[in-house]
């Protein structure tokens, strides 16, 4: 049994003594783990892209083509008249249409979505400019940074005008959606043809029956889908974040196990005076987890005051933010391990040199 | 109330590829309620045997007794039970953990023992203030005398009431001034009930002694002629980790050196004929002797005490004899 009054003594008198440098080693380790929290608010904002994405276009539903990824991913065209369909069955339908395409801008191409609008998405917010007039004008989301007010690009050799900004209408991270009205969008992409690559629905009760070749999808099937397709990015940031705890381990070790070689004439004389194994070890990870407490809500802070640096959609809400305190005593307790296998070592004889 | 018998004890380790033997064959005992200091020169054994006395080092061989406990056999957790509760000990530079106060150092063996906070803070401030420093109970290490510090490390090695304390050199690192007050303490405490053993090279604490334990027996010096040995061939002259007071000289025949090596094989240094002599270090420096002389052949030794030896030599060869050993570095007997 650990005599537990024995090992704060071990551990919090010598924190206390060494404090400066154990502030230095948890400063050290909350930078690391700050940048991990960076990246978790990064991981966060592919799910708050996704709400934002589908906040654009509304709809608590939505009609896709039977075997389609989903309404605001897949390019398969739907008959059109499914939006009258559902309309009369009185709901409040809305046609979709998504082409992922690319544009010239000065002889530059660029990837954008291509929107088919009709000017009524319900949370399409203008950030500059205006909405569209004209056959021949674009509205563009922010992430089109190579296109500002009033500049010109060719699409499908058609060329257009930017006339608006607006926010959240990004794809897959990075990929801008380019709004242009919904009759030149069919006209240049779709052959003239009147067809829809989805409907947003919105209302209550059960929908009317539905042509063969269509499927319904709830929003939680379309968040999954989108989000999906960040799947590749958020596994290269686990890894990343996995590569920075192994670096944080690595670096609070060598500092501890340091520390460790310091105290070993301390532990020769717990040792000889009737001290266990167990408890010196407790004290060297006690003295550990602190130092991870200290790091875990400094790494916080750190976080947030970081965070406005670096561009893009980044959400550290609490739910994210908190978990790295545990983290951080778990990382400073297996850093503590060389250390406190150097003590296991020592040799109470050592206390007589 | 019991006495502390020390029997046969052998305490041997591999030394760079030889095997040293710092106690060879070592048995006293020590008296219930006495003070014994045990005297030598560096390297004689003495911090070995506190070693094991203190739990802290297992013996080679032979056995420590106190009362109903051998020492030298304890393991895990009676072997910590001991450090704790039937062994205090003294160190020679206090060896007081830098981080805790006077009280929390005395407090820690009481800790580790499991005594409560309150109760092991009670018995700290009392065991201070025995040793005076009542007024000091909040200082750290860095803020107090060498003296002081010495004092807090007897009231640590007292914390538990042990029936033995062991102190190694513990008026080694004071002046005079501070010395006293630790020697009465240690007067003092050898009591009915308790034994102290005291390693030292001060001549200060003989007069307090109950027992005085020479680790290096004192040869007399003869003043009879240098003795000659007839040796059968292999027959061994002395053992290494022996001691002796005679110095050899080669009349007839040859005498092996060998060392004996941690891997139990014996490695020869050297073959030396008449006129050679050997065996001068351990008489001359008083250590054990470093390597066994075997006979060769049938051999005849003139044994010389180093007075003797000197007088053989004369002044002029005493320099040339130090140098042999210096250029027979391996050869050092």
């Amino acid at each position: 049994m650990p005599q537990w009054g024995f090992v704060w003594m071990v551990a919090w008198p010598d924190f206390r003594a060494r404090l400066q440098r154990f502030l230095v080693i948890g400063l050290g380790m909350a930078l690391v783990l700050a940048i991990t929290l960076l990246l978790s608010a990064f991981s966060e904002g592919f799910r708050l892209r996704c709400d934002r994405l589908l906040d654009v276009f509304g709809g608590e539903r939505y009609i896709v083509a039977e075997g389609a990824s989903g309404p605001m991913t897949s390019s398969t065209p739907v008959d059109s008249s499914l939006v009258d369909q559902l309309v009369e069955a009185g709901f409040d339908a809305r046609p979709l249409f998504f082409s992922p395409n690319a544009i010239s801008i000065d002889g530059a191409p660029a990837s954008v979505v291509v929107v088919g609008s009709n000017g009524d998405e319900p949370g399409m917010r203008l950030t500059a400019g205006r909405l569209l007039h004209g056959p021949g004008e674009a509205v563009a989301d922010e992430a089109l940074v190579e296109l500002a007010l009033g500049d010109n690009f060719v699409l499908a050799g058609r060329p257009f005008t930017i006339v608006g900004t607006v926010e959240h209408a990004t794809w897959d991270i990075a990929t801008a959606g380019l709004f242009i009205e919904r009759a030149t969008a069919l006209e240049i992409l779709a052959g003239g043809q009147d067809v829809v690559t989805g409907v947003a629905v919105d209302g209550k009760g059960a929908l009317p029956p539905l042509p063969k070749g269509v499927s319904v999808q709830s929003r939680g099937q379309a968040f999954d889908d989108i989000l999906s397709r960040t799947a590749d990015a958020k596994k290269s940031i686990d890894a990343f974040k996995f590569t920075l705890w192994m670096l944080a381990i690595v670096i609070v070790g060598a500092v501890l196990y340091l520390a460790a070689i310091e105290r070993v004439r301390d532990f020769a004389i717990f040792k000889a005076t009737g001290a266990s194994n167990v408890d010196l070890v407790l004290g060297l990870v006690i003295q550990a987890a602190i130092v991870g407490v200290i790091a875990g809500v400094l790494s916080i802070g750190l976080a947030q005051l970081m965070k406005p640096i670096y561009p893009g959609l980044l959400s550290l809400p609490f739910r994210i933010a908190w978990p790295v305190v545990p983290v951080a005593v778990v990382i400073a307790a297996l850093s503590s391990i060389v250390g406190v296998r150097r003590a296991i070592k020592v040799d109470p004889s050592q206390a007589f040199g | 109330m019991s006495d502390l018998i020390i029997d046969d004890l052998t305490v041997e380790y591999d030394a760079g590829g030889y095997t040293v033997r710092p106690l060879d064959g070592f048995s006293t005992t020590v008296q219930d309620g006495s003070l014994a200091v045990l005297l030598g020169p560096s390297g004689c054994g003495k911090t070995t045997l506190l070693s094991c006395l203190g739990g802290i080092l297992t013996p080679t061989s032979g056995s420590i007794r106190y009362g109903h406990i051998e020492v030298a056999g304890l393991q895990g957790a009676a072997l910590t039970a001991y450090r704790q509760r039937d062994v205090g000990i003294v160190f020679q530079s206090f060896n007081l953990v830098p981080s805790l106060t006077a009280v929390g150092n005395v407090m820690a063996p009481l800790r580790a023992a499991g005594m409560s906070s309150t109760a092991a803070r009670t018995r700290a401030v009392e065991l201070l203030e025995h040793v005076g420093l009542g007024e000091r109970l909040g200082h750290r290490p860095s803020e107090m005398s060498g003296g002081q510090q010495q004092r807090v490390s007897l009231a640590r090695a007292l914390a538990h009431d042990p029936p033995i304390i062991i102190a190694d050199e513990p008026t080694a690192s004071l002046d005079y001034v501070q010395v006293e007050g630790v020697l009465r303490l240690l007067r003092d405490l050898a009591a009915p009930g308790r034994v102290v053993v005291v390693a030292t090279h001060d001549d200060r604490l003989l007069p307090l002694a109950d027992q005085i334990i020479e680790m290096v027996p004192r040869f007399h010096e003869e003043s009879s002629a240098p003795i000659s040995s007839e040796l059968a061939p292999g027959e061994v002259l002395f053992t290494q980790g022996s001691r002796g007071n005679r110095i050899f000289v080669i009349e007839s025949g040859s005498i092996d050196i060998v060392r004996e090596g941690a891997d139990g094989w014996a490695h020869p240094l050297a073959t030396l004929g008449p006129n050679e002599y050997f065996g001068e270090m351990g008489p001359l420096f008083g250590l054990p002797r470093s390597a066994t002389a075997r006979a060769g052949s049938e051999t005849v030794v003139v044994g010389y005490t180093p007075e003797q030896f000197r007088q053989h030599m004369g002044a002029e060869r005493l320099t040339d004899l130090i140098r042999h050993e210096e250029r027979n570095d391996e050869n050092t007997l």
